[in-house]
């Protein structure tokens, strides 16, 4: 039997205005969300067989594939790894994702209803306008949020995702660990400000001590930014460069 | 290396020298071998990596990044570009932008280095920048701020720097004085004109090896001597404080051979990405 696929959105920074503690929010079938550290939430999806989802922001069109290898992010190029791929317009991706991801297109909820916007972790609150739902005969779902449009197909049924799914099946464990690894680059990719991971190890007593002086906290930013070997090749050959790895 | 270092200082504090010191006690001199190891020691990647970390939070203290992703993302691929032929594998090199209209650049220790809006928007091609970035890369791998830290003997022989699972590192007070050190180096006084033609040297090297030509560096060069000889006060006053006149820059780079016309200069992308 094949192992299922898990698509594993870690949504870092979409915290609603009173931070939520609950460990899971919302769980319908093949879809659930869980409350993560630091008002960060997780938006799994699982599927019998890969999961594909698209998504078209300024007339770009990105496309993802979870398979039994990990979450890849298509491109011209081929397959790039999640973890690897940056992004350029991070809140609008996080917010087109989250929508693509509503299996039953009734709209992203938690326990406080529907979400109305996405605060990141640094910067102006952006508002989620009205969604505009669609479907067509093939079962492709497409969505329009804020002038960005995403088109979401599946192959196979959604299989009824256990309320603890997240953490209870062990036979997944390896695949949920590996997609954990390509998802905890995500935020980092997306745009140097944001990442939950990439070394930084957060300001220590002694450095808060030393006061307005020190920035410490811009230093763990820039610690966080991080361009993949992969780009800065695909860079160098652009720019017809002679200093390849 | 301390056992190695306490008897050319015993030999230089008792007058071998020909300099009469005085009485000189038991404990400085201890205090002075202490100094000289320190001076001499080899600080490890990640050691080098938590003094810059503190003298990059004072750098940061003082103007805030600059939060502009793309051109960020832009800095960081021309500079691991170059980074990739400085030959310090160990070092994690983090690029950021700056929000200040003064024309300057930083490195610190371990690899953080950070360019100001003012001199990012000053150059005209992506090889300007390379090499701006090179010559940043130039200071860390020559050790410069490092060196002028370790010879102000603030990090005393033993000391322990990287925190480990006892509470060891780093103390605030400590971390204080090097990150003032860092400050008066970098943004107040500057490095020493030997530093910073060592850096454009190696910059050069580096950034002609990387695939760019140097000549723009040089009209980069050109372009800010020209800006200071107009007036060397507002955005230009930092880096006419800390560094050598362009001209006297260019001027070494050429009768060191290195202002390459061969290679890429990358305008177009600069225009389309960085500018």
């Amino acid at each position: 039997m094949r192992p299922h696929r898990v698509l594993l959105v870690a949504l870092a920074g979409l915290a609603l205005a009173d931070g939520a503690s609950a460990a899971r929010l919302l769980v319908v079938p093949g879809r659930a969300v869980f409350a993560g550290p630091g008002g960060s939430k997780a938006v799994v999806l699982q599927a019998e067989s890969a999961a594909r989802v698209e998504v078209t922001s300024g007339g770009k069109t990105s496309v993802f594939v979870a398979d039994a290898d990990g979450v890849w992010a298509i491109t011209s190029v081929g397959g790039v790894g999640w973890q690897e791929r940056r992004w350029q317009e991070a809140d609008a991706w996080l917010l087109a994702v989250l929508v693509a991801l509503d299996p039953k297109a009734s709209g992203v909820r938690s326990e406080r209803g529907v979400v109305k916007g996405y605060q990141p972790p640094a910067g102006a609150r952006t508002p989620l306008g009205a969604v505009e739902y669609r479907s067509d005969s093939r079962g492709v779902v497409s969505y329009t949020v804020a002038g960005t449009v995403v088109r979401r197909s599946e192959v196979g049924p959604l299989p009824q995702l256990a309320a603890d799914a997240f953490a209870v099946p062990k036979k997944q464990k390896g695949g949920l660990a590996r997609l954990a690894d390509a998802t905890a680059g995500l935020a980092a990719s997306d745009a140097p400000k944001v990442s939950s991971t990439a070394g930084a190890r957060g300001v220590t007593e002694e450095e808060k001590k030393l006061g307005k002086g020190y920035d410490f906290a811009a230093v763990e930013k820039v610690e966080k930014i991080a361009v993949s070997p992969a780009d800065v090749d695909a860079f160098i050959r652009a720019g017809k460069l002679g200093g390849g790895s | 290396m301390r056992r190695l270092a306490l008897p050319a200082v015993v030999l230089a504090l008792s007058g071998c020298s020909g300099i009469s010191l005085g009485p000189v006690t038991a404990d400085e001199v201890l205090k002075a071998g202490s100094a000289v190891a320190a001076s001499q020691h080899q600080y490890t990647p990640e050691e080098e990596r938590q003094i810059g970390r503190v003298v990059a939070a004072r750098v940061l203290g003082t103007y805030p990044l600059w939060d502009d992703p793309a051109r960020t993302r832009y800095l960081n691929l021309v500079g691991q570009t170059v980074a990739r032929q400085v030959g310090r594998p160990g070092t994690d090199w983090r690029f950021a932008l700056l929000d200040t209209d003064t024309v300057n650049a930083f490195s610190c220790p371990g690899g953080y280095v950070f360019v100001t809006r003012g001199l990012f928007q000053s150059c005209g091609s992506e090889a300007e920048l390379a090499a701006v970035l090179a010559h940043e890369c130039g200071h860390v791998a020559g050790e410069h701020v490092l060196n002028e830290i370790k010879r102000s003997n603030l990090i005393s022989a033993g000391v322990s720097i990287v925190a480990d699972r006892a509470g060891n590192g780093l103390t605030a007070d400590l971390m204080r004085q090097i990150g003032e050190k860092g400050a008066d180096v970098l943004i107040v006084r500057g490095m020493s004109r030997k530093d910073e033609f060592d850096a454009d040297a190696r910059g050069c090297r580096v950034a002609h090896g990387a695939g760019y030509a140097t000549q723009p560096y040089a009209e980069f060069l050109l372009r800010l001597d020209a800006r200071m000889a107009q007036g060397s006060g507002g955005a230009l006053a930092s880096l006419a404080k800390t560094h050598p006149r362009p001209s006297a820059r260019l001027q070494q780079l050429q009768d060191e051979g290195l202002i390459f016309a061969d290679g890429r200069t990358l305008a177009d992308r600069w225009a389309r990405v960085g500018k």
